[in-house]
């Protein structure tokens, strides 16, 4: 009937003729009008509420409003209960003040590394868990993440509901094989004897069993070919000068020398007390203790995070907890012996590092004791790739 | 063929259309006054007649274009001409 709404009433049918008459007589809009029972029933709109009302009061008719339906009885059941009405209100204050609010960020990336770069720049640039949206210009920040982080192509940040979601896409290396477009040499990266050639492209500019020094070129990229065939019993012969790319590997022997030093003393970290677990209350992105003990100088081991969710959302609310062990570090005095196996353990140490390539033939182990410490000199007799490619220029 | 009268009537207003839609509806427009609307007798007075509407389950609504409609079950409808210068 109307957007107010509507209200039937229930009178006394004795009095049905007069209020048929003052319907008709003022037109009003009145809807399923019947008597039954000695009780006529009838719907007005909610705006003809107060005209009937004092109708029915001016010919002292009985009545009784049985039904009320629409807008209006929606706002008096709403005012009737109060709770409601501020929980309503309270709500879409919360709604509307947290919308506005960052509560989360998803970096689409698997890289750990790049992920935290890039919270980084969002930090740098003042969007953290609850900083407001509206204030970020998430174009600059964009840009700026194109300019700072070299591992990325591409940065897209877009906004969905309280959430930062920052789509990524890597830099993907090259393949090597068109890292390399230039004409290169194959030169020597030691001191060495050639052994062995494993010779694919390029101009071949010593032989197996030669001495190369370092920096020597094996295989030039700048060949100088010849080519000849016979036509009607007569030779031609040409020279043909092209510049490649030098591919091969070259097998050398030769020595390095390396001199290890081990002090008299080593340095050692001693746990000091047991660890301890503390727990900090984390509102956005401020750590709240849930302790009443000064922090100590301590090494944070292990960190636990628990956040709370609510209908599958992560609110910026989380337990954290840390634990904390303290260690010492103290100088402990050791003697010779240990000092000198220690120093092997250092050469055994660089040989894994920076020897696993090689196939060590021989080692010799010279060691000189002074005030300081020991002095392990190791002799290495080594065989493998002493070839490196380089790139040169054309000159034109 | 209608006379100037008629038409001068019709032209004014003066006659009531009385649409019927099965035996579920009728729509009386032009209507002067509601004189009964129980659940079986619905009489209504137009400018030249008194209807009477019999049924069951009647139920009447008002509109202030001065149109009634009656729904219900309707079994039969009369229309009586008022005499002149009748009082109702």
């Amino acid at each position: 009937m109307s957007l107010l709404g509507s209200v039937t009433y229930k009178a006394e049918s004795s009095c049905s003729a007069r209020l048929l008459r003052f319907i008709s007589e003022n037109s009003l809009s009145v809807q399923n009008m019947y008597e039954k029972n000695g009780w006529l029933y009838f719907t007005v709109g909610y705006e003809l509420k107060r005209d009937i009302d004092a109708r029915l009061k001016a010919i002292s008719a009985e009545y009784e409003i049985i039904r009320e339906t629409g807008l209006v009885r929606a706002v008096k059941c709403c005012l009737r209960k109060k709770g409601v009405l501020i929980g309503c209100a309270v709500s879409f204050l919360t709604i509307l003040l947290l919308s506005d609010t960052v509560f989360s960020f998803e970096v689409l990336t698997d890289n750990s590394k790049l992920k935290a770069d890039v919270l980084a720049v969002l930090y740098q640039n003042g969007v953290t868990a609850g900083s407001s949206i509206k204030d970020v210009d998430f174009t600059l920040i964009e840009r700026d993440m194109k300019k700072k982080l070299d591992s990325i192509s591409w940065a897209g940040i877009s906004v969905q509901g309280c959430k930062v979601t920052v789509d990524l896409v890597e830099n993907v290396d090259k393949p090597e094989f068109t890292q390399k477009r230039l004409p290169t040499n194959l030169i020597a990266r030691e001191d060495a004897v050639i052994d062995k050639i494993d010779y694919i492209d390029g101009q071949l500019m010593t032989t197996v069993g030669s001495g190369v020094k370092k920096g020597d070129v094996i295989i030039s990229g700048d060949v100088l070919g010849d080519l000849n065939y016979t036509r009607h019993g007569f030779v031609k012969h040409f020279y043909v000068h092209y510049y490649t790319r030098s591919l091969g590997k070259v097998y050398g022997t030769f020595e390095r020398t390396e001199t290890f030093f081990q002090p008299y003393s080593v340095t050692e970290k001693a746990l000091a007390a047991e660890p301890v677990e503390k727990s900090f209350l984390s509102l956005f992105d401020v750590d709240i203790p849930l302790f009443f003990t000064g922090e100590s100088s301590s090494i944070i081991t292990e960190q636990q995070v628990t956040p709370l969710t609510f209908m599958g959302v992560e609110l910026p609310v989380a337990v954290k907890s840390y634990v904390l062990t303290e260690y010492n570090i103290t100088e402990r005095p050791i003697d010779k012996l240990e000092a000198g196996r220690r120093a092997e353990q250092l050469a055994e140490t660089y040989e894994h590092n920076f020897l696993s390539e090689y196939e060590i033939l021989s080692k010799d182990f010279t060691s000189k004791i002074t005030p300081e410490g020991v002095y392990l000199t190791a002799k290495y007799k080594l065989h493998g790739v002493i070839s490196e490619e380089v790139e040169f220029f054309i000159n034109k | 063929m209608e006379s100037y009268k008629e038409k001068l009537i019709d032209a004014a207003g003066g006659y009531s259309f009385i649409s019927i839609t099965n035996d579920s509806s009728v729509l009386i427009e032009g209507c002067k006054q509601i004189l009964e609307c129980s659940e079986v007798l619905a009489r209504v007075v137009t400018r030249q007649y008194v209807i009477e509407i019999w049924g069951s389950d009647l139920k009447l609504s008002s509109f202030n274009n001065s149109s009634v409609n009656v729904k219900g079950r309707i079994s039969s409808l009369s229309l009586e001409r008022k005499r002149t210068g009748e009082i109702i």
